[in-house]
């Protein structure tokens, strides 16, 4: 009687949780055109791999992002390693996968800019991603290598996305404009050509794929080994292709402690 | 009076109304179009601001709702409420799921009104209710639904469509006022021309009528001055043809009124509508009384011998269709019951295309003309002095008989020759051998049946024709009637004569023979009786003929043609005076005589006779004809008016004597106006056509013609009309007793208008005393021919006596000698 009773419990539980839709939140590293354009087959997998409906939500920046991983507003959340860091250590999120590829910051010109290297744009502007952006600290890095120090002899214009920074010198918003390598890569060939780089900065493990910590153990198993093996199908190459990220991976505490020193700012 | 046009019936009303009408309704139709279009055109901006939203909310909100941004999505929809451009209701954004996300405006979230088609259905409460798809790589991350109020756009058609009517009403307004100028302006002129129609039919045909203008009522004008002027010269035309007509009525009136006959005209169904003078005269009915009646009533017609009503005339026309002429036997009975003969005349009166409109009927009183008739009629077959019929009659009696009976009837004819007849002639005188004869008669009528026909073949011979007897009877009656005129005897004068007679018995059996051979039978046995002494009767016999021809005529006709081989006839004449006539110069009648061997003159009575009998006329008129050209041709002879020569029967009958005729007046160098011929009537009707074609032949080339004996044989005058006759020689037995008889005057008096009536000149024979050339006088005869005036004398002293003596004809009295 207790079996039926814990099959017949076992049994709703699941056909519950088959209909319950699942929120897949990215954190909004792009414009939220190209994050639906870019990531629609990865919700595709995740539905199909957990046969429940997801859907598929952003924030309107990395900081709102951040609070509603802590808020517990997305099942599965694809974000920046170092947000990534903060929501195991924070919020409990569980680790599925990292993407293949390196996160690594471009600063990139206007072709027929005077600048060659980072020293060049002392007292100049540079438009990059918000602050608290892995990239955005980065560079600081960078710069602060090359003798920059923002906000005193170089200026940095802070933008919602990397996306967004990317294209400020073909609009004369700053002189210089830095972004993440994938997107520099993945950007046309019309504005390629018009601009160069001058300078990259370090490059850390790429974007983190986590589960809240409350669904199931055997759902994020089943669903890391569909992951892994994406890049396998051709639904997983056309996406790689198409988002750089070249494949998934596991995610291993190394790259989890070298995003510690950055998870401080998303605390402040 | 004048017709006044009720406002609502006027051109004037009916041109601007439909004008109107028009207007309006091609104005209903423009507004209707606009607020169609209008329509399509609020529905078609309405599409294409939804369609020029859609992008723009999707670019406005799905970034936002896919950042789950609230704050941003709810401020871009503030703004789009607040917006100018849009004009939103109301705004709703749902999630992925169909989840309301955020909502602005006036809708309560939970009752959402339905989605709007098309802009027609959501003009109740005029917000548009639509949604549009937020839409993410083509991934559809959510929906945005809102009320797009078309409440501007609904006021700015409103507006449009208030405009249009206002716009529309005042052009319908003014159009009122022009079309009214207009057609006040154009039917101006059609109430002109509408009074003068009403003038022109009042009679006033001089109107003053503005023919100005170049437009149709221009023209009408135009056309409407010339019908009237048209109209006015017909009428008066009109009036003429109608004083011309009536004059010309009155004049058939006249004419009607003073015509001779009786004239009664009627419709169609003999109804009287007209009756002149004379015929008011003739059928005792006033004019006013017989108008209207039945012709029937008026007018009565009988069968003059029947007794029986005859068929009117006038019915009897129209219904035929034709002209009904009567003119033998009709006796018209007046109102009073008095009786007149008529001649009548009925015609129907079709008009132009032959429909029958009526009946005219011409009569006229032929009392006197029929009396006439009848009594010439009774002279032409009845002998003048005995009162029985004559020869002529008595021959066509005896060929009925022959012509009826049949081979088993047996009759009989008797021929009877007074002997020693011409001794009491001699004796006494013609007047008494008249009256024995008279007595003769009777005494022979009185001795034959009833049912026997007795007549008077010649001077002194009679005949008695018996039907239904046999011989034995028919030869004791004959023997019975010589006993009778045996012991008869004649007393003149205390003279006692005593006659005797031969009789001639003849059977006469139908189909035996034709009346001439049985008349010439009967004159041959008589002839034999005769020869065998007084008081005979001989029975006819196969030998009669060849005795007769011994002992008779036969010899006369063998002494003609000797005597024209021997040359030994002699031409004598006899004047033809001018009683009444006015022209003086000398007429004379050609006669004839035959010497006999020894010198002695023999006259035509006893060789004419034999001459005609044994058919020698022609060649004997031939003979007479060629001496007279030639004396004619003498110089002496001119002073002669006119030259008579007597043909015969026998010759008009014949061809050859025409033909030869002809030949000998083509050679003859005589005027041949002055050549008269003179015909008995006997002769001509007999020989009718032949006779007609012969004298119309002659008549043609300048020759006269007399018709002699006339009344002696008549039987009707209407061969007067045909034949071309010139003289009427009135018969010598009327003459020369019209002293006596008044009966024979009166018929002399008949010829005489008659031959007045005919446009003839008339010559009384047989003028044999100064008191008959009196009477002849007072009745108005032409010529006359007769002792009184002239004896027969030979030719050559006519000759010599012009030669010898003036122009002027002497007057000498003597008798006529033989014709």
């Amino acid at each position: 009687m207790r079996v039926l009773l814990l099959i017949t419990l076992w049994l709703w539980s699941a056909l519950t949780l088959a209909a319950q839709e699942l929120v897949l939140g990215i954190f909004p590293y792009v414009t939220p055109e190209q994050l639906v354009k870019f990531h629609s087959p990865l919700r595709q997998l995740i539905a199909d791999t957990l046969g429940r409906p997801v859907s598929l939500v952003t924030a309107p920046d990395f900081k709102s992002f951040v609070q509603r991983t802590q808020e517990g507003q997305y099942d599965i959340i694809l974000t920046a390693p170092h947000m990534g860091r903060l929501a195991e250590t924070r919020d409990g999120y569980r680790r599925i996968a990292s993407t293949g590829h390196e996160v690594q910051g471009i600063f990139l010109v206007s072709r027929d800019a005077p600048y060659q290297r980072l020293g060049d744009l002392n007292g100049k502007t540079i438009m990059m991603a918000q602050r608290i952006s892995l990239l955005y600290q980065m560079s600081e890095q960078a710069l602060r290598k090359e003798g920059l120090r923002p906000g005193q002899n170089v200026q940095i214009i802070e933008t919602r996305t990397h996306n967004n920074a990317m294209y400020a010198p073909l609009r004369d918003e700053a002189d210089a404009a830095m972004t993440g390598i994938v997107l520099w890569e993945a950007a046309g060939e019309a504005y390629r050509d018009k601009m160069r780089e001058i300078g990259r900065t370090e490059s850390r493990p790429g974007f983190m794929l986590m589960a809240r910590r409350d669904l199931p153990q055997a759902a994020v198993e089943r669903l890391r080994a569909a992951l892994l093996g994406f890049d396998k199908t051709p639904a997983g190459r056309a996406y790689f292709e198409e988002t750089k990220f070249k494949s998934f991976r596991e995610i291993t505490d190394k790259m989890m402690r070298e995003m510690d020193p950055y998870v401080t700012v998303l605390l402040e | 009076m004048q017709e006044k046009v009720a406002a609502h019936k006027s051109l004037r009303f009916k041109f601007v109304l439909a004008s109107i009408v028009v207007e309006i309704t091609m104005l209903g139709l423009l507004l209707g179009n606009s607020l169609r279009l209008m329509n399509a055109t609020l529905e078609e901006q309405t599409q294409a601001k939804l369609q020029a939203l859609s992008p723009l909310l999707d670019g406005a909100l799905s970034g936002r709702l896919f950042e789950r941004d609230h704050a941003a999505v709810m401020e871009i929809l503030g703004k789009l409420m607040s917006g100018g451009h849009a004009n939103f209701a109301y705004l709703a954004v749902y999630d992925q799921r169909g989840r309301l996300y955020a909502s602005l405006g006036e809708v309560d979230p939970a009752r959402m009104p339905a989605l709007d088609t098309d802009v027609t259905a959501s003009l109740k409460d005029l917000v548009y209710d639509t949604a549009s798809p937020l839409m993410l790589a083509s991934e559809r991350i959510g929906e945005v639904r809102y009320g797009l109020s078309l409440q501007s756009l609904v006021a700015a058609r409103d507006t449009l469509l208030t405009q249009g009517a206002v716009i529309a009403a005042a052009e319908v307004l003014l159009s009122l006022l022009l079309l009214g100028l207009a057609a006040s302006l154009l039917t101006r002129h059609l109430r002109e021309l509408s009074l003068a129609t009403r003038r022109v039919a009042d009679g006033q045909y001089d109107l003053p009528i503005d023919t100005r203008g170049n437009d149709e009522i221009g023209v009408l004008a135009r056309s409407f001055k010339a019908m009237t002027e048209a109209i006015r010269e017909r009428i008066s035309a009109l009036h003429q043809s109608e004083q011309a007509l009536q004059a010309e009525k009155e004049r058939a009136v006249v004419t009607l009124y003073s015509i001779g006959d009786g004239v009664i005209t009627t419709d169609t169904h003999g109804l009287v509508q007209t009756i002149n003078p004379v015929a008011e005269g003739l059928t005792g009915w006033h004019d006013a009384a017989a108008r209207g009646r039945p012709i029937t009533d008026v007018y009565r017609v009988r069968d003059e011998e029947t007794g029986l009503d005859l068929e009117n005339a006038v019915l009897q026309a129209i219904a035929e269709r034709t002209v009904i002429t009567r003119t033998g036997r009709a006796i018209l009975c007046d109102a009073q019951g008095q009786e007149r003969a008529i001649e009548e005349t009925a015609a129907p009166i079709l008009d132009r295309s032959g429909q029958l409109i009526g009946a005219v009927l011409v009569f006229r009183d032929v009392s006197e003309m029929r009396e006439l008739h009848r009594r010439l009629a009774y002279q032409a077959t009845h002998d003048a002095l005995t009162g029985l019929i004559n020869r002529f009659e008595f021959e066509r009696r005896l060929a009925q008989l022959l012509e009826a009976g049949t081979w088993r009837d047996s009759h009989a004819m008797f021929y009877l020759d007074l002997d020693d007849f011409k001794v009491v002639n001699d004796t006494c005188g013609h007047y008494a051998g008249d009256e024995m004869l008279r007595e003769l008669a009777r005494l022979i009528r009185s001795k034959v049946r009833e049912t026997d026909v007795v007549g008077r073949l010649g001077g002194d011979e009679f005949g008695v024709l018996l039907s239904n007897i046999q011989m034995d009877a028919a030869r004791q009656l004959a023997s019975s009637l010589r006993d009778a005129i045996q012991s008869y005897h004649f007393v003149w004068d205390n003279r006692s004569f005593d006659v005797g007679v031969s009789i001639g018995v003849v059977p006469v059996l139908p189909g035996t023979g034709d009346s001439a051979s049985v008349l010439s039978a009967a004159d041959v046995a008589c002839y034999v009786a005769k020869d065998r002494g007084r008081n005979q009767i001989h029975v006819h016999e196969l030998g009669d003929f060849e005795h007769a021809r011994r002992r008779g005529e036969m010899q006369w006709s063998t002494q003609v043609v000797a005597a024209l081989r021997e040359n030994r006839f002699v031409l004598y004449h006899q004047r033809i005076v001018p009683i009444c006539a006015q022209d003086a110069a000398g007429h004379h009648e050609i006669l004839i005589r035959m010497l006999d061997k020894d010198g002695t003159v023999i006259g035509p009575g006893k060789f004419l006779g034999a001459a005609e009998r044994y058919r020698h006329m022609v060649e004997l008129d031939l003979y007479v004809l060629s001496r007279v050209l030639a004396y004619m041709e003498d110089p002496t002879a001119e002073g002669l008016q006119r030259l008579s020569v007597n043909l015969s029967g026998q010759s008009l009958g014949s061809t050859e004597f025409l033909d030869r005729v002809k030949e000998m007046l083509r050679r003859s160098r005589v005027d041949l106006t002055r050549l008269c011929f003179e015909v008995t009537e006997t002769a001509a009707v007999s020989n009718w056509n032949r006779a007609l074609g012969f004298m119309r032949e002659l008549h043609a080339m300048g020759c006269k013609f007399a018709l002699d004996d006339f009344g002696s044989g008549l039987s009707s005058f209407a061969y007067l009309k045909t034949l071309p006759v010139d003289y009427l020689k009135i018969d010598g037995a009327f003459v020369r007793n019209m002293g006596l008889d008044r009966n024979d005057r009166a018929i002399v008096a008949a010829v005489q208008n008659l031959a007045q009536m005919f446009g003839l000149k008339t010559v009384a024979e047989y003028v044999e005393s100064p008191e008959l050339v009196s009477q002849l006088r007072e009745i108005g005869v032409d010529y006359g021919q007769g002792y009184a005036f002239h004896s027969p004398e030979p030719l050559p002293h006519l000759l010599a006596e012009i030669a010898r003596e003036s122009p002027q004809p002497a007057l000498a009295g003597s008798g006529l000698a033989a014709g």
